[in-house]
This record gives structure tokens, C-alpha cells and sequence, in this order.
């Protein structure tokens, strides 16, 4: 049978196309993916400005912000590669299907994310698009376009964490204790709901080490009008580095389940 | 072992040699844990191919039956030609290409049932399901749809096209199965226990889908414990088990290599008194002439002749009861 000759873009939008139908078709699933960031992120910094001095709309957008990314990149992690795997398994008996196609499991995982990734930024821009023309006016929602790119660039690092959590999930033979288990780690360690001068200078290293920090913190400055290039650089570089790490570990655990028999 | 396999692969694109599937020696086995304490676990190995499975199956609608007790490599087997597992030992080529080293040429060329009743997306209909996997078999979106609608045709699920898979029975699952399997017009299918579960109508569908992928010259790999199915459907057999192949050949020289016997009825009619003569015998034509000539010179009429010809299930039975004993 003759196969369309734009094979990886094919199988990419199908694989969005079928990830949008399938969230859409749960009940509320779609609604609940939209509304849900905006109503944690904005009622966490909302409560969060009561402990605060939440002198000017800049402070409660710094911790809007923070929020949000927060929840976007937990449900990032979470989605992107370990709960995915771990679904099309137990949850279907699907992963032998995907794996026996011709189509890299890379484009299935990564068309799988962009769909959160997508979904996600609509959902940031639905919610701080009014916060930032009230404080900004309309070089406000300039500010938040470029800030959105930089949320793009930030998310696309955690799909590759997203990877190497995939492995732990699929070695351990469990992902709700896995997630349990990481989700309040990665929530200290992002950095982007408190100052981070409050922590231990080792584990600020580490919060720099990962990307949540720098994406909230690249965001806000641009929110502000001071973006900064070696952020911007740095989000690029761990976008790399976090995507090789994770498809180098995928690679691994793949081959390791062909010879030890776990799929 | 790199050089013998790359030759094998020439000789087949080449086409001198005329196998859709080859498997040669095929060993496997998987390291998994045993609890033995609160936190302690002991490693054991599961010997899942040990003695080496080999077996090919011609171009042409070969239809190939993979026979064998639960645990006895049938899946495993089907893996690791389905690229899913890697060998420890041996090779296997599909089309002359090998599932290790040229696991994606292979994967566009296969098409697997693995579980009748799992693997799709619940809530999406049977229609989209096929539509999703033909296209991660490189279709394009409108090709997948005309495909995917030509095959719910075939396999008898156009009333049934737009409803969501999680509302389909079971007959109608193992249906789609097959139409998944086959989206991409595969020339080689693996079939690992298709009708299994299912209702003896839905079975019988099954089956008469096979027949007639067969007419259309499909390869085909079929795993089932039913045997009489396997008999019926299958050109050639193999038997597995403990992981190593037993016995192998068309189910008749199989039953004559065993030496299975057929049992011989021959109901006569003396002084108005209905009497049966019953004898087991391996060469059935034999038998039946000396029994006849008996009869007559004894000048009994004859009314009924019937010959029971061995099953398969009795082979199996003999194999596997006999398992140690090799038979080839």
C-alpha cells in the first residue's frame, strides 16, 4: 500500500489529532484540562496574596505566573511520557500496538505533549491575557505573546524529564507512587511559588539545574519589559540537553524491555 | 551470525528462496523476581524458548498453526517475529528482512493480533481506531479513512463503524482486531489466538476470514488452542512445548508420524441382529478391505462402514503427554 511520503508529520498530526479526541470525549475532559490551571493557578496566587504584600497587579502576575507554570509543568511531567506509557500498557494493552508500528514512539510521545503543551498555553493566555492588559495596557499582551514563547521553549525541557520519570514508572511497575512521590520534590525544587533566596545555596543549585526557575523567572522579567537573552539562552540549552537525556534514557528502557520482556 | 543472516536476507529479496517467515533457533528467556520476605525478592529465569524454535512459512497463503499448553512460547514466539523481543539466540527474517536489524522494514510489512479484545482506544469508535493506526502505519489521512471503511466492510462492521469501541462485544472486537492488523494490506499476519473467547459464531467469522485471507496469498501465522480449528484452517503445524519445538509438519503426516490409529466401524447384519466389528488400525485401508472380505466370506451383510480418523487433539496429546520424546 502506498505510504504518504510526509510520514512523521502524518503520524504527528494524527497522533495530536487522536490525543485531542480522546481528551475531548472523557467527560468534562477537555473543560477540566482549560479551566483547571486557571482556576488553581489564579486561586493559589490569590490566597498566596493574602500571605504577601501584594503591593502593585506586577506582584500578583509574578505569582500567577508562578502558579501556572507550576501546574503546567507538573502536568507536563506527568502526561508527557511516564502516564502515557504507563496507560497505553495497563490501562489498554496498547503500547505493543504503537511499538509495532513503523512510527517512532518518540513522535507518538512528543505529538502526545504538544497537544498538552498547546491545550495548556491556550489555557495560560485565556487566563492572564485580561490580568495583563489591566496592568500593562496593550503593549501588555505584546509582553505576553513573547512570554508565551518563552512558556513553549520552558515546556518543552519537561517532556524530556517527562521521559526520565517514564522509565522509573515503567522499571518500578507503578506511576501513582512514582508521581506521589516526585510531584511535591519537583514542586520544592521548581522554584517558582516562593523566593528561592530562602533555600539552601545546594538546593538553589538544583532548582537552577532544572527548568521550571528559569522559565517562570524569563517569563516575569518579560512581563515587566526586561527580558533577558541569557535566560532565554539558558531555557534554550536545557531544552537540549533534558530532550537527549530523555530520549537517550526512552532509547535504553525500550531496548531493555525487548530483552527482559516487560512490554 | 551477522554474516549468516545478512546472506539469508539476500538469498530471500533476491527470491531464491521462497519464505515469507523464517525462524531459526529462537531462544528466549526473561529474568523476573519472586517475593521471598517483606522487601526480599530472588531472581528467577523463565526459560520461555529453551530449546530452540524453528519453522518457516511459505509465500503463496500459507496458513502456519503455532500449537501448544499454556506458557509454551506461542506468544513469545509471535513477539519476538512481531519485533516486540528481542532473541538471545537464533534469527528470524520476515521477507528476508531481520526483526532485529531491520525491525521498521518489518514492522511495514506485518500485521499482528495479539489480544482479540484489547489494545484500542475505548472511546473512540471502531472507524477511528483503524483511521489512528493506519496512519501511524504512514497512510495518509484520506487513505486511512477509505481504508479503514473498505475494512469494516470486510470484516462485518459497517453497521457498526461510528460506535464506540467500548460498546462492542467481544466477536466484534476480535473483528477489529483483525481489520487493524490489516489497514496497512500487510502480506505477512500474525494471528495469535484470534478466536479466543469468543462464541462459536464469532469464531466461525473468524475463521472464514482467514480462508479468505489465505485466497489472497497472505503469509499467515495462526496460534490457537483449539485444535480442531487449527486443523481446519492451518496448511502446516507446529507443536511447542517447555519452549522447543516438537513437532512439526501438515496435520495428516503429523497424525502418521505418530502413528495415531484410526478406528474402524463396520456394522453387520446377522440373522436379523445388528452387530458392530470395531478395529484400530494405523493403515486404515488395509484393515477395512481385510475386515470386508471377513465379513463376506462369513456371509454377513454389510450395512455401515464409518472411519474415525485421528485429531489433531490426539497428536497434541501424544506430544505433549509425551514431551521428551522427540518425534522428528
Amino acid at each position: 500500500m502506498r505510504v504518504n511520503r510526509l510520514g512523521k508529520v502524518n503520524a504527528l498530526l494524527a497522533v495530536m489529532m487522536n490525543e485531542l479526541k480522546i481528551i475531548s470525549r472523557e467527560p468534562g475532559g477537555l473543560a477540566l484540562l482549560i479551566i483547571l490551571p486557571y482556576f488553581i493557578a489564579g486561586g493559589m496566587a490569590f490566597i498566596a496574596s493574602f500571605f504577601v504584600r501584594v503591593t502593585s497587579g506586577g506582584v500578583f502576575i509574578r505569582q500567577f505566573i508562578g502558579f501556572e507554570v507550576l501546574m503546567l509543568s507538573m502536568i507536563m511531567m506527568q502526561t508527557g511520557g511516564a502516564r502515557f506509557l504507563w496507560e497505553e500498557r495497563r490501562g489498554g494493552g496498547r503500547l505493543e500496538f504503537l511499538l509495532a508500528s513503523p512510527t517512532s514512539m518518540y513522535v507518538i510521545l512528543f505529538g502526545t505533549s504538544l497537544v498538552m503543551i498547546v491545550v495548556n498555553i491556550g489555557a495560560f493566555t485565556i487566563a492572564s491575557l485580561p490580568l495583563f492588559y489591566a496592568e500593562y495596557g496593550l503593549i501588555g499582551a505584546v509582553r505576553l505573546a513573547v512570554a508565551l514563547l518563552l512558556l513553549f521553549i520552558g515546556l518543552l525541557p519537561l517532556y524530556g524529564i517527562g521521559l526520565l520519570i517514564a522509565g522509573l514508572v515503567m522499571r518500578l511497575n507503578d506511576a501513582d507512587s512514582v508521581t506521589n512521590v516526585l510531584t511535591p520534590i519537583l514542586t520544592i525544587l521548581s522554584g517558582a511559588t516562593y523566593p528561592i533566596y530562602v533555600l539552601p545555596w545546594w538546593i538553589r543549585e538544583l532548582v537552577y539545574a532544572l527548568p521550571m526557575y528559569i522559565t517562570f523567572y524569563s517569563m516575569y522579567l518579560e512581563s515587566i519589559g526586561h527580558e533577558s537573552l541569557t535566560l532565554i539562552a539558558y531555557l534554550i540549552a536545557a531544552t537540549i540537553i533534558y530532550l537527549l537525556l530523555g530520549m537517550t534514557s526512552y532509547a535504553r528502557l525500550e531496548r531493555e524491555f525487548k530483552n527482559r520482556g516487560g512490554i | 551470525m551477522i554474516g549468516k543472516t545478512l546472506l539469508l536476507g539476500l538469498l530471500h529479496r533476491g527470491g531464491c528462496v521462497n519464505d515469507a517467515i523464517v525462524a531459526s533457533n529462537l531462544r528466549k528467556r526473561f529474568i523476573s523476581y519472586e517475593r521471598i520476605g517483606f522487601i526480599r525478592r530472588r531472581k528467577i529465569i523463565v526459560e520461555a524458548l529453551r530449546g530452540g524454535v524453528s519453522f518457516r512459512v511459505r509465500w503463496g497463503g500459507e496458513v502456519y498453526g503455532l500449537l501448544g499448553p499454556n506458557g509454551a512460547g506461542k506468544t513469545t514466539t509471535v513477539k519476538i517475529l512481531a519485533t516486540l523481543l528481542i532473541p538471545d539466540d537464533g534469527y528470524a527474517l520476515i521477507d528476508g528482512h531481520d526483526v532485529v536489524k531491520e525491525a521498521n522494514v518489518v514492522r511495514g510489512i506485518i500485521g499482528l493480533v495479539l489480544y482479540p479484545d484489547k489494545g484500542f482506544y475505548s472511546r473512540l469508535s471502531g472507524y477511528e481506531n483503524l483511521v489512528y493506526f493506519g496512519r501511524l502505519y504512514g497512510l495518509s489521512k484520506s487513505m486511512a479513512e477509505a481504508r479503514a471503511r473498505e475494512l469494516m466492510n470486510l470484516v462485518g462492521l459497517e453497521n457498526a463503524m461510528n460506535r464506540p469501541y467500548e460498546e462492542y462485544s467481544l466477536g466484534m472486537r476480535a473483528r477489529l482486531a483483525i481489520a487493524r492488523a490489516l489497514i496497512h494490506d500487510p502480506p505477512v499476519l500474525f494471528l495469535d489466538e484470534p478466536t479466543i473467547g469468543l462464541d462459536p459464531i464469532s469464531a466461525r467469522e473468524v475463521r472464514e476470514l482467514v480462508r479468505r485471507l489465505r485466497k489472497e496469498g497472505k503469509a499467515i501465522l495462526f496460534t490457537s488452542h483449539n485444535l480442531w480449528e487449527v486443523e481446519e484452517v492451518c496448511d502446516r503445524v507446529g507443536i511447542i512445548n517447555n519452549g522447543k519445538m516438537i513437532i512439526e509438519g501438515p496435520p495428516r503426516d503429523i497424525k502418521d508420524m505418530l502413528g495415531l490409529k484410526y478406528v474402524i466401524e463396520v456394522e453387520v447384519q446377522l440373522n436379523g441382529r445388528v452387530e458392530t466389528i470395531r478395529e484400530e488400525t494405523v493403515n486404515p485401508a488395509e484393515t477395512l478391505r481385510r475386515v470386508i472380505s471377513d465379513a463376506e466370506a462369513r456371509g454377513l451383510r454389510i450395512s455401515r462402514i464409518r472411519i474415525n480418523e485421528p485429531s489433531l487433539e490426539e497428536a497434541f496429546v501424544r506430544v505433549i503427554g509425551d514431551e521428551g520424546k522427540q518425534v522428528r
